[in-house]
């Protein structure tokens, strides 16, 4: 199995940030085997390690040994290990090659030449073990995240892996989803060793057999106590200056939204929104959240006068709404349009020095990246803002920070709607609730 | 394992090499009555695929709106006759309505695997070309937000066209995530297909029948 000695890995000569273990340690051949550390901090690049796809087909410097029984990971033994060792990434829909989904569980068995019997009798018994049975023949595009993670695992796990590499598969699951992902992982630790990047910390940690951490050096570690770990903040919060907006509110009325294929799935017959207060939007995936948002941002169009927007008492017309309204993406890199950072804040600072005003957003860690798509909404001085799983992907520091923002925000009288699944960080925003009844989007 | 289509519906490498020759016949300005006719013939073939291309009706109308506009112009300031603009005007109502049609009722995923599992596109090709065609909806949601973004962020109308750029930004890091799960799911020029969807001896006669009368137009009157 596993046995990482002391190794440095850099992507190159000129770049600081390191990943390094100064201690031998080996992993046994099956458990749960937590990975954690802050945002940006190497638990990917450590995770690539252990697949061999760095240095293999990401170029990088490692010095050191990892080995998996007793051989290297990369040149012929990357192709030995390639059924032993399975990766999930974290976006599952990067990861999808066919269009149908039993084309793509099909896929890695086919590479392999299993036999067309066998591959069946996987199928069936796969799809009960993952709840599947309703995706087969239905478009790969039209499946939740939920179940396109859920499709992607079962089709590396067909191949009789002896490890699981996993990185942030909870990520895009609501709690219920996540529990029942857990409770699969539970199951599965028994013949396979799983080691699984998360930050749902409180939730998987009664789970867990063994932690590996990442500190914000880079230094990987297997702690010998399970213990919650703490890691030092790497930079104070400067909590940005923002002018005090005027009172705005929202007011929707007899809001109704359905899909084709999703009838009645918005009814929303009164609800009043104002400046100061905090929504937050929860519940299932699917149930029409994200869509609630963008109806709200005027993303999608809706029928005149459901949603009315006013500051000061006077109403604004849908035409000029958007000059008020900041969005703030799940994926944040989706609010970069510029090349430098200074170009993104239109001249304001918000605590950067002019070295890092200079960089290119996307080469911000990804809690500072969180944190300066919304710094891009407040440098044009929005009033009402948006934001669709903002905790998505971020360590447990920077949703304290991120929590402090959206705080100090709304004793700016921000207006603020707030998708998530988070319920600690919903426990410390929220003032109401938008929630699916009977899975459709309603008042509570 | 081969799995064969049910039996009106033609072979999506059918509908495909039957839409390239259609699309040959309007561009070497086949006879309108010539043209009409083998539109007609195929059809109906389009409209028995999976997907069915019906949902894109509105689509032809609003294409069928821009032609009549683009007639209407030819009217007024080309002087051109009724004749001649019909013609004109009914040459791209094909021309749009079977490519329409055609990108919707093919199904690419099944001729690149019949391709692939018969040795004529080599795996590495095909695999990345289908992962390229099935991003084009991601590729399209990001670029809707981006533009979306845009407007938001209030950017005057030359900047809007910079954003080409994020979407490039995303297309790039999309491939190489694409790419590495290429790999690490084991791909590799030996691997087996269990359901290939072969052309059929129907799909031949269809095809060359097809090929033949188009053929026979050209070179008859």
């Amino acid at each position: 199995m596993y046995s990482i000695g002391p190794f440095t890995f850099h992507y190159n000569l000129n770049d600081q940030r390191i990943v390094y273990c100064e201690s031998n340690f080996t992993l046994p051949t099956s458990g749960l085997v937590l990975l954690t550390g802050p945002s940006g901090s190497g638990k990917t690049t450590f995770l690539n390690l252990l697949k061999g796809i760095i240095p293999e087909y990401i170029p990088g410097n490692l010095e050191g040994d990892i080995l998996f029984n007793n051989n290297i990971l990369t040149g012929e033994y990357f192709e030995k290990n390639i059924t032993d060792i399975v990766y999930l990434f974290q976006n599952p829909y990067s990861q999808l090659i066919h269009q149908n989904s039993i084309g793509e569980f099909y896929f890695s068995l086919e590479n392999f030449q299993i036999d067309i019997e066998e591959a069946k009798r996987k199928k069936n018994e796969l799809s009960i073990k993952f709840d599947l049975e309703h995706i087969w023949g239905t478009k790969t595009s039209s499946l939740s995240h939920g179940e396109c993670q859920k499709l992607l695992l079962a089709s590396l796990l067909a191949l009789s892996p002896k490890v699981l590499l996993l990185d942030e598969p909870t990520a895009f699951l609501d709690i219920h989803e996540r529990n029942n992902f857990y409770e699969m992982l539970s199951g599965l630790k028994k013949d396979h060793l799983i080691i699984m990047i998360d930050h749902q910390l409180n939730e998987v940690f009664s789970k867990i057999d063994l932690l590996i951490t990442v500190d914000e050096n880079g230094k990987v570690k297997l702690n010998d106590k399970l213990e919650i770990p703490y890691f030092a903040q790497s930079n104070s919060l400067l909590l940005p200056i923002v002018k005090k907006s005027p009172q705005v509110s929202i007011e929707i009325r007899n809001l109704k939204y359905e899909y084709k294929c999703r009838p009645n799935l918005i009814d929303i017959p009164t609800f009043k929104i104002d400046s100061g207060e905090i929504i937050i939007i929860k519940g299932r995936n699917g149930t029409g959240k994200s869509t609630l948002l963008k109806l709200i941002a005027g993303f999608i169009p809706s029928k005149k006068d459901l949603i009315n927007f006013s500051i000061e008492g006077q109403k604004i017309s849908v035409n000029e709404i958007h000059k008020h309204i900041g969005f703030i993406f799940q994926d944040p890199e989706s609010s970069f349009l510029f090349d430098t950072l200074q170009e993104e804040l239109g001249g304001e600072s918000f605590g950067f020095t002019s070295a890092e005003l200079k960089r290119s957003p996307y080469q911000f860690s990804e809690g500072e990246k969180r944190r300066i798509s919304i710094y891009i909404a407040l440098a044009q001085n929005k009033k009402i803002l948006l934001y669709d799983e903002p905790t998505f992907g971020q360590d447990y520091n920077n949703v304290n920070k991120l929590t402090e923002i959206i705080l100090n925000l709304k004793k700016m009288n921000k207006l603020q709607i707030i998708i998530s699944h988070d319920d600690a960080f919903i426990g410390q925003v929220c003032d109401k609730f938008l929630l699916p009844k009977d899975n459709i989007i309603n008042v509570e | 394992m081969s799995n064969n289509l049910s039996t009106n519906r033609l072979h999506p490498l059918s509908l495909l090499l039957m839409s390239i020759i259609f699309l040959m016949a309007v561009f070497l300005k086949l006879p309108l009555i010539k043209l009409t006719l083998i539109y007609f013939v195929f059809l109906p073939y389009l409209f028995q695929g999976d997907p069915n291309p019906k949902q894109d009706f509105k689509k032809i109308s609003y294409i069928s709106l821009a032609v009549l506009l683009l007639m209407i112009m030819k009217i007024i300031y080309a002087h051109e006759s009724i004749q001649v603009i019909l013609t004109y005007g009914l040459r791209m109502f094909f021309l749009f309505s079977i490519s329409t049609f055609a990108f919707a009722a093919i199904d690419f995923d099944k001729i690149f695997n019949y391709l692939m599992a018969t040795g004529k596109l080599k795996v590495n090709w095909g695999y990345s070309l289908l992962l390229a065609m099935n991003s084009l909806q991601l590729l399209k949601c990001e670029q809707e937000r981006i533009s979306f973004n845009a407007k938001l962020r209030q950017l005057r109308w030359h900047q809007r066209y910079f954003i080409f750029f994020p979407v490039l930004v995303f297309a790039i890091r999309h491939s190489e995530r694409g790419a590495m799960a290429l790999v690490t799911r084991g791909l590799r020029s030996d691997r087996i297909f269990y359901n290939v969807n072969y052309p059929t001896k129907r799909d031949r006669i269809i095809l060359i029948s097809y090929f033949l009368l188009t053929l026979t137009f050209f070179l008859v009157g």
